[in-house]
Parts: C-alpha cells; sequence; structure tokens
C-alpha cells in the first residue's frame, strides 16, 4: 500500500510539475479567475461514482464560464483525487486552500471521506459543499462551513411512506451494505417498521462488493416475504438479483436505494432489472415540478459534452457546484475575507433546481431533499410514489 | 436447506478453483507473483464481454476466443518476465503492480468505469439430478473446475511432458541435465497458466461482475485459495476451494454475512501457522 | 582422443576470481580426479562444463564442439552427464521417475516406452534401487539420494560422467560397491571426472589428478606422484 501511495504520489508530484510550468506558459494570472476546489475519489473503489460527481460539477462550472463568468470572472475548477482514501482526502483540503487559493470545495462521495473533508474544511475556514452524504451525525458536530445537498432521510421517508401506505407488507427482508450510510438507513427503517407493527424477520449486513449471496437467499426462502430492501450498492445488486433468479427465488418485490436507478444498471442487467424499485432524486425523464425545461437543457447540455445519459450522481455533482455558484453571484468578490462572505451567502441559498429547491438549516442540512420512488418498467425509469408526481402505476407483487 | 447450501458451497468453491488455477500454475513454474493476475482475468472476461454484447455471439464461444487472447498477451508478457532479475519473487511484484495500475487505466480509457455483467440467463434453468436440483451455472462452474484441475493434475502426473514440467519446477539446474529443455517448458507452462488465466475470465464476468478496479478481489481470492492449497499442488486447488465455499457458507448461514470475512481470515491465519506450505503438504 | 578439453576458463563470482585460467584435457575412456582444498573451485568447473553458466573467459569443447555458450539441456543430450554433491533429486517425484525423466528426455523421441521402462529398471537394480521404485525421492536417505543422482545421470546414457562427491559420508563396505561400478561403467567405455576432496575413490580409480587450489590448477599428473609433491600436501593442510 505504501508503495501504491508512493507511486500515485509521484505521478501526482509530476502531472503538478507540468501543469504549473503549462500555466507558468500561456495562461493568464490565475486572479482574474474564481478558484473553486474538488475533492472526489476519481480512482480506487468509489471511483465510479467519484467520476460522476466530476462531471456533474465540470458541467456547471462549464456553462457558467460560458455564460460569461461570474461578474465577468471565470471559474477556475482545480479538481483533486483522494484515491477514495480518507486520509488522502484530509491533506488535499489544506492544499487546495493555501496553495490553489480556493474560495469553496464542493465533491465528495461517501460519508467517510465527506466527513473527513468537512473537518479540514472547518480548520481551513472554507466553505464545503458536499455533493452526496446521507448520515445524520455528521451535521450534528455544528460545523459553519459544511453545507449538503443531500440527507439520509431524504431516501428513509420516501420508503417508509411507500411501504406503510402502499405495499402494505406482513414481513419484509432487509439486506445492507456495512458502510455507515447503508446501516443507518437499515437500522432507522427497522425501528420504523417495528413501530408499524410489520415484520422483519430477516435481515442481513454485508460487505459490498461479496461475491456470492447465495446461502443468504437460501435462508431468505424460508420466511415467506411481503417485499426485500437492500441497501446495497450498484454491483451489489447486480449479483443479488442475478442470484435471486438463478435460485429461482419467488420475489414478490424489490427496492434498493442506491445503484438501481442507473441506465448502466438497466443496460447490464436487461430483462432481469424489470419491477425493481428504487428511489431516486432525480433523472432526465423525473424532475421537481417547475423545472422542466431546466432539466432538459442539463440533460442536453450534458450529452452534448460527455456523450452519455446523465444519472443522478451527476446531477448530484452538478447540484452542489451551482449552489456555490449561485453563492458566489451574491458576494462582493473583491472583499478580503471573501471565504467567510461566501459561506454567509452559501447559507443563505433559496435556489430551485431540477434535482431540489435548495435551502439549508442551521447545521447545513438541505431542508427539501426528498427522493421519489420508481420503478423499472420495460427499461424505464416510472415515478409510481408519491401519487401526486407518479408518472405511472406500480406493479406488485412481481410474481403473480 | 443444508443440501442447497451444500451445492451452492461447493458451486462457489469451484468458481474460486477456476480463478486460482491460473495464478498457481504460474507462480508455481515461474516464480512470478502475478499480483496483476485479476487485472489479466479481467482482460479476459472483458474480451468475452466484447465478443457476447458487440459481436452477439454466446458464452461458450466467446470462452476461446478469451483464451486465445490472453495467451497473445501471455507471449509479450513472458518476454518481459524474463527480463526481470533475480530475487525474482519481490521484482515480479513490484513489476506486476505496475501491470495493475496499467491495465486498470486501460479499461478505464476502453470500457469506462461501469460495471459490466455477462448474462447468460440459460444458466438459472435448473435440472434435477437424482431429485437433487441444481441450476445450470451451479452445474456448469462444477464441471468446469472439476474437468480442468482433473486435465492439469493427469497432464502433470501422467504423460511424460508434466513429469519434466515438474521437474523443472522442482529443479531447474537438475532438470537441464537431464536434457530436459528448461526454458521451453517454461514457456509452455506459462502460456498453460495464461491460457487458464482467459478460461476463468468469462466465469468472472458472468458469475460476478466486472469493472476496471474489480480485478483485486480475484487476486485475492487466487492467493488465498493457492496459499490453502500450498504451491504446485494441482489436485488440492479444488479441495482448498471447495473448502472456503462450503466455510463461507455455512458461516453467512449460522452466523451471518458480517462474519465471512472474519472467519475466512481466522481460518487463513490458523493455516499459515500450522501449515506454512498449505494444506496438502505432508511435511 | 580428448573427448572434453577445458581451454583456460576463467570465472567470476562479483569481482572476486573463483576460477583463474584453468586447462585442462580429459581423454577418452579415461578415469580422472579433480582434487583441492574447499573452496578451490572444483564444482564451479563442473557448473561451467554443465552449462549453468558461461565463464567469463575460455573455452570449453566436448568431442571436439564448443559448448562454452551451450544451454544444459543441449550439453546433456550431447552425452555429458553429471551429479551434484549435496543430491538434487526431484523430491516430489518416485525415484522411478527421477530415472524415467533421464531415460526420456535425453534421447531421440522414438524409443518404444516398454524398452525405456526395462532400461529404468535396469539402472535402478545396478543402484540396488530396486526396492524403493515407488518411494518418493524426498524420503530417501542420503546415501540413497547419492545413489539416486548417479542412476539419473546414468540414464541419460552418457558419454562423460562428471561424479561431485559422491563417496562423502558413504560406509567403507559402500565404497567399495561404487569403486565395483564405476570400474564396470569404465571398462564399458564411460569416461569419469570424480570431484573427490577427501581422496576416497581417486588413488582406487584416477590414472590422472588435477589438483586445484584457489581456483588455479596447481599439479596435475599421476595420482601416486601428485600427492607426494610438496605444493600439493601444503595446500591440503592448508
Amino acid at each position: 500500500m505504501n508503495r501504491k501511495s508512493n507511486l500515485r504520489l509521484g505521478l501526482l508530484v509530476c502531472i503538478l510539475i507540468i501543469s504549473f510550468v503549462l500555466a507558468g506558459c500561456s495562461r493568464k494570472p490565475s486572479h482574474e479567475f474564481i478558484r473553486i476546489g474538488e475533492i472526489d475519489p476519481l480512482t480506487g473503489k468509489l471511483a465510479r461514482h467519484g467520476l460522476e460527481i466530476h462531471e456533474g460539477i465540470l458541467l456547471a462550472i462549464e456553462e457558467t464560464n460560458l455564460k460569461g463568468g461570474i461578474k465577468g470572472k471565470n471559474v477556475e475548477l482545480v479538481t483533486r483525487d483522494d484515491q477514495s482514501l480518507p486520509e488522502v482526502a484530509y491533506g488535499l483540503v489544506q492544499e487546495l486552500v493555501q496553495k490553489e487559493k480556493v474560495v469553496a470545495i464542493t465533491g465528495g462521495y461517501v460519508d467517510t471521506l465527506v466527513a473527513v473533508i468537512s473537518e479540514a474544511a472547518r480548520k481551513s475556514e472554507v466553505p464545503y459543499v458536499a455533493a452526496a452524504s446521507l448520515q445524520e451525525e455528521l451535521t450534528k458536530t455544528k460545523n459553519p462551513y459544511f453545507f449538503r445537498i443531500s440527507k439520509l432521510s431524504g431516501f428513509l421517508k420516501p420508503v417508509e411512506r411507500f411501504l406503510v401506505e402502499v405495499i402494505k407488507p406482513r414481513k419484509v427482508g432487509i439486506l445492507y451494505a456495512s458502510t455507515p450510510g447503508s446501516t443507518e438507513f437499515a437500522t432507522k427503517l427497522v425501528e420504523f417498521l417495528k413501530i408499524k407493527n410489520i415484520q422483519v424477520p430477516f435481515q442481513e449486513k454485508f460487505r459490498t462488493g461479496i461475491s456470492d449471496f447465495t446461502p443468504l437467499i437460501i435462508k431468505m426462502t424460508r420466511y415467506d416475504l411481503d417485499f426485500i430492501i437492500s441497501g446495497g450498492f450498484l454491483p451489489d445488486h447486480l449479483l443479488l438479483i442475478r442470484q435471486l433468479k438463478q435460485n429461482n427465488y419467488p420475489l414478490k418485490g424489490y427496492l434498493g436505494p442506491w445503484g438501481i436507478a442507473y441506465p448502466s444498471f438497466v443496460s447490464q442487467m436487461k430483462k432481469d432489472a424489470e419491477l425493481l424499485c428504487s428511489t431516486c432524486a432525480w433523472n432526465p425523464g423525473i424532475t421537481l415540478p417547475g423545472t422542466e425545461q431546466v432539466s432538459r437543457e442539463f440533460v442536453e447540455n450534458f450529452e452534448k459534452r460527455f456523450n452519455k445519459t446523465p444519472s443522478t450522481t451527476n446531477m448530484h455533482g452538478y447540484t452542489a457546484a451551482m449552489v456555490i455558484i449561485d453563492a458566489l453571484k451574491r458576494t462582493n468578490l473583491d472583499n478580503n475575507n471573501l471565504k467567510n462572505d461566501l459561506r454567509n451567502a452559501i447559507s443563505a441559498t433559496d435556489l430551485i433546481l431540477p434535482m431540489e429547491h435548495v435551502a439549508f438549516d442551521q447545521n447545513g442540512d438541505p431542508l427539501n431533499y426528498e427522493h421519489v420512488i420508481i420503478q423499472i418498467q420495460n427499461g424505464r425509469f416510472v415515478c409510481v410514489y408519491p401519487p401526486e408526481r407518479a408518472t405511472g402505476k406500480l406493479v406488485y407483487p412481481i410474481t403473480d | 436447506m443444508y443440501l442447497k447450501l451444500l451445492i451452492s458451497g461447493l458451486a462457489l468453491g469451484s468458481f474460486y478453483a477456476i480463478i486460482a488455477l491460473g495464478f498457481s500454475m504460474i507462480f508455481g513454474v515461474t516464480r512470478v507473483f502475478n499480483l496483476a493476475h485479476g487485472e489479466l482475468l479481467l482482460a479476459g472476461g472483458y474480451v468475452a464481454y466484447v465478443a457476447c454484447e458487440r459481436f452477439g455471439l454466446g458464452f461458450w464461444p466467446s470462452v476461446p476466443i478469451s483464451v486465445l487472447a490472453l495467451t497473445l498477451l501471455g507471449v509479450i508478457l513472458y518476454r518481459v518476465f524474463r527480463v526481470i532479475k533475480e530475487p525474482l519473487e519481490l521484482n515480479t511484484i513490484v513489476f506486476t503492480f505496475g501491470l495493475v495500475i496499467a491495465l486498470q487505466n486501460l479499461f478505464l480509457i476502453f470500457f469506462s468505469a461501469d460495471y459490466r455483467i455477462l448474462t447468460t440467463p440459460e444458466w438459472s434453468t435448473t435440472i434435477e439430478i437424482f431429485n437433487v436440483s441444481f441450476t445450470r451455472g451451479q452445474l456448469t462452474m462444477f464441471l468446469t473446475a472439476f474437468i480442468s484441475v482433473s486435465a492439469l493434475y493427469f497432464l502433470l502426473r501422467h504423460t511424460f511432458w508434466g513429469k519434466a514440467l515438474r521437474a523443472t519446477i522442482q529443479d531447474r539446474e537438475a532438470a537441464g541435465l537431464l536434457g530436459i529443455d528448461v526454458e521451453k517448458n517454461s514457456i509452455l507452462a506459462f502460456l498453460g497458466g495464461i491460457a487458464l488465466v482467459g478460461l476463468a475470465g468469462p466465469f468472472f464476468a458472468s458469475f460476478h461482475y466486472i469493472h476496471p478496479t474489480g480485478g483485486i478481489e480475484a487476486t485475492l481470492i487466487a492467493i488465498i485459495v493457492t496459499i490453502v492449497a500450498g504451491v504446485g499442488h494441482v489436485r488440492a486447488i479444488i479441495w482448498a476451494g471447495w473448502g472456503m465455499g462450503l466455510l463461507e457458507n455455512l458461516v453467512t448461514t449460522m452466523l451471518g454475512a458480517a462474519f465471512r470475512e472474519g472467519v475466512t481470515s481466522l481460518v487463513l491465519i490458523a493455516i499459515l501457522l500450522y501449515k506454512p506450505c498449505g494444506l496438502a503438504d505432508n511435511q | 582422443m580428448a573427448l572434453l578439453e577445458v581451454d583456460k576458463i576463467t570465472t567470476y563470482r562479483g569481482s572476486q576470481k573463483v576460477l583463474d585460467s584453468v586447462s585442462f584435457s580429459v581423454e577418452e575412456k579415461k578415469i580422472v580426479g579433480i582434487i583441492g582444498p574447499n573452496g578451490a573451485g572444483k564444482t564451479t568447473i563442473f557448473d561451467a562444463i554443465s552449462g549453468f553458466f558461461k565463464p567469463g573467459k575460455g573455452r570449453i569443447s566436448f568431442e571436439r564442439i564448443e559448448i562454452t555458450h551451450f544451454p544444459p539441456h543441449r550439453i546433456a543430450k550431447m552425452g555429458l552427464g553429471r551429479t551434484f554433491q549435496i543430491p538434487r533429486p526431484f523430491k516430489e517425484q518416485t525415484v522411478f521417475e527421477n530415472v524415467l525423466l533421464g531415460h526420456l528426455m535425453s534421447r531421440p523421441r522414438l524409443m518404444d516406452p516398454d524398452d525405456v521402462i526395462t532400461e529404468t529398471n535396469i539402472i535402478l537394480e545396478k543402484l540396488e534401487l530396486s526396492s524403493k521404485k515407488e518411494t518418493l525421492a524426498g524420503e530417501l536417505t542420503l546415501s540413497e539420494q547419492r545413489r539416486l543422482e548417479i542412476a539419473r545421470a546414468l540414464a541419460t546414457n552418457p558419454k562423460l560422467l562428471l561424479l561431485d562427491e559422491v563417496a562423502a559420508g558413504l560406509s567403507p563396505a559402500a565404497i567399495d560397491r561404487l569403486v565395483n561400478l564405476l570400474k564396470q561403467l569404465n571398462s564399458q567405455g564411460m569416461t569419469i571426472v570424480i570431484i573427490d576432496h577427501f581422496l576416497n575413490l581417486t588413488i582406487q580409480l584416477a590414472s590422472n589428478v588435477i589438483v586445484l587450489d584457489n581456483g588455479r590448477k596447481i599439479a596435475e599428473g599421476r595420482p601416486d606422484e601428485v600427492l607426494n609433491m610438496r605444493i600439493v600436501r601444503d595446500a591440503y593442510l592448508g
């Protein structure tokens, strides 16, 4: 591992040196730019989603510059890779603030990384808008520099209401990954179901990336479950669903809050993805009422830029970056305490974006982040809950 | 239920054995500690993926293509490995680590970071043999592992070439004295090992999933199975695979999935302490 | 005619000279002894002849063909057999397989498998290993392993046999049997070179002795002559 980080470090240093030299040759001095930092897992085990966040952020910055920047100044994005490692992420904040003179930081995927970045941001007194963060305790630390555009209850509440109001199950099986977010989600859901007198006879924690679910499936077969909630990530769903089919498990209903509402999931699973449910904050077809126009433009620009359909993770990155850009527009850029002013501006955000109506509470938590429930029908994501946003009818149970 | 567990454990163990076979062979013969085993396996998986998804071939036609592609890659790799100086084990770790990063980035460029999976819906059908029901997938896994291990075992134990190869593995100089062309044997064995990696690739893409950084898991499985079996013990690989598969299944069912890795690593540590040369070693 | 010619070979280990311009030749159907104190470079000569490494300088010819740069298996196939000072059997294979391999690999592929098996059995008989045929070579005693080394070398049907300390640690009775065997092989036309630090075999067998000290050849001649030379005695007494 040491060798690995040394190697990466070496590479990083080389790239840094080259980019400094290049910057010195051709670019204008950097004070004409407003610099925003980004820390994302671009390599390592979270690289896939880290890259998606990065694309969203990149699009937001490029769009802004195309429209003339902020008060005539262009925005420059300084991206850093934390290699999916918290210890790397921590050091990057300081580097971005002191060496790169960024005024704010965004990005971040998974709470272990976000928590570390937010702590470092507090130390460096730089506002940090996290793109994907869930756990409640992160905002309990009263960190004035920490904001996030997502939270766990945004997933949890709709799932709870969906189960009680629509599915009305007797027995629910819950599988969850051993990550903090997934564990918290499962624990809270179990508590809630208990209060509502719904049985949870099957509860299993697994390590994400596990290569065989068969024993769990065999065990699951014993309890005639009405609905399965799986808190794994995309690859876990790939494997679990496939093995459920291979073992001819009589699946009635399946919901995974993470990793299912992705085009790449559907394209890999093909027919096996049919009728699975997920939660979704935004999707090309599912957007906040009133933002249809903005959402369409985002999809078009994204497709033009990256040659693929944007995912909800892309949108998280875009939203986080847009919050900073919007706040910068409301800030006096010549102020010598720019970072602090910017923090106050972010705190006062009131911005309607396709994914959410962004506004923060005192702890930096988003006030209006809430998912809808979708079901994959004929390869498309159909919104089935809440009724006021539904675009189709739920099919339940799956097996007739 | 226990019968079902037994079957799924054996299927999983067979899968482990298939993954480990090539690693064990390459390490045994050339002493190359191939950290890039998983990435080479992924390369085979991606080749099969392209064959299946882009050219519409089925799973089985994609297997020889993957084997062939990897063997060609093996010819190049062998030339590189020959240049590496002693201490071989250590230096190959460093070199193959570089290979890991290079391959990961190549995958990223050509296949993006998406998770890919080979669809083989036919493997979900159930087959009944003596009132015991298997899925086709489990049966395929089981037979592939059994046949490839048996074939390799037969080749090494009961053919003249195999005997000469085993002699080469044990003592290159002494083998040379008997007129055995050590160099030729090494390259054949290395290519054979790589071909086995090519065989495992499509299975990995089908029973697991592949993504650019997913090789490490296969490498770990291969290393663990090889350690448990003992280097050079071909037949023990399938026993080690089955043992691990059954153990993991039992632990998952009895104690829960959260205990799986813990118990497996405890068993591994115990083996390393009491049988450092592997279970098959009789010393 | 000289079967083996070693012409001024010099080898290095790191920057240190192990052999310093050593030359000698071995006539056909002779038994030659190589003696000398520890570290004199005796085994290194064998290693160079067997093709394990290329000497830094000098040439080695076998049957008038230069073999200095040949790989070991080619040299073996030309009819050069060799044993190791510390036996190196293929431990995970049976005694029979060990000998069988020598038969198979050193000859044209046309041999009838039955003949191979018969010949293997004859050699095992000769070296009193028949009863251990199916034993794994790793389970043999040291003296059995020494005999297996010879058996394996004989299986390649060599014209020239290089024996490295084959008598070390054997009982006097066993040494007698070994001497008889070597005499018999020699009378059938086999040329033999023996490294013999303890002089167990040289006096009884060798017609010619080469003395090495510190990588140099310091004497050569008939055993009785050479052993009486002062320079040889000094070398041995250190």
